[in-house]
């Protein structure tokens, strides 16, 4: 059994997919996949020595929109210079050690070091860089004074952008079948991100980011042929150095994200017997909040006593009942008991306290979750596989405690004709719950025939085809494509319905021993309708939100030119998204323009100088537009105050030139 | 550490692996937040900022119906606090829950 992962590898794999979806939608395809090749345990080579290569990179940047550097990694324009190291060295003894960067310099950047002997011990080290740009033309005329928010007459421009500093250091020891691990890792965030304050009319501001995150954990295994069992520690810290805001006139208009901490133990194993495995988990943990509590007239207290209690549980059993069938089927359980104390505390109304005092609501959340399913190998060629699934999840203080999702799915795999695989999936799911109640701690003036979505009943039905097609040992051809519906049948007021949809198109061709090619093209479309009362009765205006994405790219990588020397590519990506929001209540209208696109260029030449030294010739350029007819100039109104209008419309280049010498 | 070790007991405790700031406990829950992020949040994209499957107004008014404000009609996106700029968020910016003792609707 091989369960080996290293976390801080594992943390940047991650990390890699909700940060580069982080930056407007439309960049989704763009991802530049982490090179998973690089975290591949290379342990079992033999050549003892130094092996890699390591390069330095200089070239020239123009943008005149920060935004570009969530492509480019740096927001520095004009010269820039970087350097990437991918080294590993091993002994005759096996000691290895491996040294790796990631375009050092940049605001989008790691290091890693570990250190080793397989079997015996392994200390990693890791530093990381992730910087996110929203926008660097951000309005405000608001200053910080500490935790005061001065006026002053002109508005300034501002950066709004967010970089967390991450260091993790790992340590694991091995001794026969005893492990033992330790892991600390630190994470600074910093930056501006948009909110807003009631002034008492609304004033959107840069809210000031300054943030630290400490965890560890400590686990140790025993694992022995056919078990293994963990016990891990794990807590995690959570300080904001950022403060409560006032105005000079106005105190304490927003208050800031508390300390925090959350501690859990968890204990799991895994069995095998004959064709039959098994493995359990077991969590308990504690999320505790106690910080001070603003102080003021109708708080009763100077500070919370937040504590909440998870267990967590999970069962899973499967097993090879006939070289044809496989069953399996898990269990899962959740507890969120929330124990924090409940007082009564002033309300405002508008801007003035008045005497609506309010309890603060401790929700307790319970999950139960079944599932069984089913393989079975029909002939050669045709697999089928089925399931049904089961979620229960009550919730304190709802209007509606308890529901449950059951799902049906099936799939089918073909593989029965030369060449192609096609599999087919379908899913039916029904939701459904206890009776509505009006709880008089949730809103008493909420319409009674509102039916919130994540409670609603709700029928889901799914269809997804794949088709992978290598018609030629040079060409492949993937077609993929879905159809997913959900219909709210029993809402009168909320969301009614939505489906989402698509299809995808992919080429792959190697035209010769030195030409690669690849094209894709996808669309999906995601529309939505809801309604809802103003009359506060029965519906009597809807809304219809129409989204689409397109994706297009090309490429073609030209190999062994002038005796092998020389290497010449290009990619080209093209993305848009749009997003039509229709109102009809009395006519339909139509909302402004709302949506964003991007075509991305990236040209190279790789000039092999001799066996060790190459040369590269980067170029990239970055064309971006959004609009959204929601953002506001400084003076649209007088109503409230925003940031100022954040769309962007840029054209960037990138020029680089990289020398890399292979170990 | 296996991957049992990093794989964390629920869609809310991944997230709060990276975003600690939302653990909380915070005196003013809202409730969806506390049961699962992705109620508003889709992680394989969107076509809105911050993931959202819906940006406000909608989102929003797929779950509130209040009598009052909560369901009045937003024409245009661009025209007052309730469609432009954060829309409902430039008064209840603090979606996520608030700890300030008046903060019950999320405003402070
Ligand atoms: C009720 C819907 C809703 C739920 C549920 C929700 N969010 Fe959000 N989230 C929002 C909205 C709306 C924004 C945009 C905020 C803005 O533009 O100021 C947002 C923004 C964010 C952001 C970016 C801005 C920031 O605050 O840093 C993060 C990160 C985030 N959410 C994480 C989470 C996590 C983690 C959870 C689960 C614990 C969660 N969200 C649950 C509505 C929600
Ligand atoms: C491995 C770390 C990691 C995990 C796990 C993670 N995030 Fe994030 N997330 C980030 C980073 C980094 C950013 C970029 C902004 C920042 O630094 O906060 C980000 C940004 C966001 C944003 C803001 C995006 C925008 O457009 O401004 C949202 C919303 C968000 N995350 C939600 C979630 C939710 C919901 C989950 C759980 C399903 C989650 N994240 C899990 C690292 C993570
Ligand atoms: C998935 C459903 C859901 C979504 C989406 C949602 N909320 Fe809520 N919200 C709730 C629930 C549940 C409560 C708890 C009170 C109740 O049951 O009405 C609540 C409470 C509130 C409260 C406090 C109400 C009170 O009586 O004090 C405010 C304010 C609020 N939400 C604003 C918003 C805003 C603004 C948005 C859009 C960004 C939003 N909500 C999106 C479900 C949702
Ligand atoms: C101009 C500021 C402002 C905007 C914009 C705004 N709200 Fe409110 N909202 C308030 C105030 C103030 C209260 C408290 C009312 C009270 O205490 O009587 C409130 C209360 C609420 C409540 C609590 C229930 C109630 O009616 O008392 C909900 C839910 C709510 N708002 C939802 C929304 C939604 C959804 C939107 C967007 C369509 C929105 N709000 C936009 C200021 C605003």
């Amino acid at each position: 059994m091989n369960f080996k992962l290293n976390i801080i590898t594992a943390s940047l794999l991650l990390a890699s997919a909700p940060v580069l979806s982080a930056n407007f939608a439309v960049s989704q395809a763009n991802i530049t996949q982490v090179d998973q090749q690089n975290y591949q345990c290379k342990r079992c080579e033999v050549n003892s020595g130094y092996r890699g290569n390591v390069s330095v990179a200089a070239g020239y940047i123009e943008s005149d929109d920060v935004h570009a550097a969530n492509a480019f990694g740096t927001d520095q324009d004009g010269f820039v210079a970087t350097a990437n190291a991918d080294v590993q060295y091993q002994n005759a003894d096996g000691y290895q050690a491996k040294f790796q960067t990631h375009q050092l310099g940049y605001e989008n950047s790691f290091a890693l070091m570990s250190a080793g002997k397989p079997g015996l011990f392994n200390i990693d080290a890791g530093y990381q860089l992730i910087t996110t740009y929203q926008s660097g033309d951000a309005q405000s005329n608001l200053y910080y004074d500490q935790g005061t928010l001065v006026g002053s007459t002109l508005p300034y421009a501002f950066e709004l952008s967010q970089q967390r500093e991450k260091m993790a250091l790992q340590a694991e020891v091995q001794h026969d079948m005893y492990q033992g691990y330790v892991q600390f890792d630190t994470e600074d965030k910093s930056g501006y991100t948009s909110s807003s304050v009631m002034n008492p009319s609304p004033v959107n501001i840069g809210l000031v980011v300054d943030s630290t995150t400490d965890s560890f954990t400590a686990g140790a295994i025993v694992n022995g042929a056919n078990w293994l069992t963990e016990l891990s520690y794990f807590v995690s810290q959570y300080d904001n150095n950022s403060q409560d805001l006032s105005f000079t006139y106005l105190d304490d208009v927003y208050a800031a994200a508390p300390d925090n901490e959350a501690h859990q133990v968890s204990l799991s194993g895994q069995y095998q017997l004959d064709s039959t495995v098994m493995s359990g988990r077991f969590i308990v943990g504690r999320m505790i909040q106690d910080d001070d509590l603003i102080s003021m007239n109708g708080n009763p207290i100077q500070n919370w006593d937040g504590e909440v209690d998870t267990t967590d549980a999970t069962l899973k059993v499967s097993s090879m009942l006939s070289n044809r069938l496989r069953v399996g089927g898990s269990y899962d359980y959740s507890n969120r008991e929330n124990n924090s104390s409940v007082f009564e505390f002033q309300q405002y109304t508008f801007n003035d306290l008045n005497d609506t005092f309010k309890e603060n609501i401790a929700t307790d959340i319970e999950r139960a979750t079944y599932k069984l399913n089913a393989k079975y190998r029909i002939s050669q060629g045709y697999r089928l596989q089925a399931g049904y699934d089961r979620e229960e999840i009550d919730r304190s203080y709802s209007v509606r405690e308890e529901t449950h999702d059951d799902t049906l799915w099936g799939k089918l795999s073909i593989r029965a004709i030369d060449n192609v695989i096609i599999d087919i999936k379908a899913e039916h799911s029904n939701r459904d719950g206890s009776t509505y109640q009006t709880d008089e701690l949730t809103s008493s003036e909420e319409n009674a025939l509102m039916r919130k979505y994540y409670l609603a009943n709700r029928t889901r039905n799914n269809v997804e085809l794949s088709i992978n097609h290598t018609p030629l040992n040079w060409l492949g051809v993937d077609i993929s494509a879905h159809y997913a519906k959900d219909d709210y049948d029993d809402t009168v007021i909320g969301l009614t319905e939505s489906e989402d949809y698509g299809v995808n198109l992919n080429l792959n061709a190697t035209v010769s021993k030195h030409v690669s090619l690849y094209g894709f093209a996808s669309q999906q479309w995601i529309n939505s309708a809801q309604a809802s009362s103003q009359s506060y009765s029965t519906a009597d205006w809807y809304t219809d939100v129409e989204d689409e994405f397109i994706n297009i790219g090309t490429g073609i990588h030209y190999g062994g030119l002038l005796q092998n020397k020389l290497t010449l590519g290009a990619d080209y990506l093209f993305s848009n998204s749009n997003s039509d929001t229709y109102i009809t209540s009395t006519g339909t209208t139509p909302y402004g323009d709302y949506y964003s696109y991007n075509h991305s260029v990236n040209m190279y030449a790789n000039y092999n100088l001799s066996n060790e030294m190459a040369l590269k010739l980067t170029y990239r350029y970055e064309r971006y537009y959004d609009t959204d007819d929601a953002q506001m100039s400084l003076d649209e109104t007088t109503s409230f105050i925003t940031l100022g209008e954040l769309n962007h419309n840029y054209s960037a280049h990138q020029v680089m030139l990289n020398f890399s010498y292979l170990l | 550490m296996t991957e049992s070790a990093l794989n964390k007991p629920s869609i809310n405790d991944t997230c709060y692996s990276c975003h600690a700031e939302k653990r909380g406990p915070v005196l003013w829950e809202h409730a969806p937040v506390t049961e699962n992020c992705v109620t508003c949040h889709n992680p394989h994209g969107s076509v809105n900022e911050s993931m959202l499957t819906h940006r406000a107004p909608q989102l929003c008014q797929q779950c509130h119906a209040d009598d009052g404000h909560a369901s009045r009609v937003v024409q245009q996106p661009g025209v007052d606090a309730f469609g432009g700029g954060k829309s409902c968020l430039n008064c209840h910016s603090q979606i996520h829950g608030s700890n300030h003792p008046a903060g019950s609707t999320l405003q402070r």
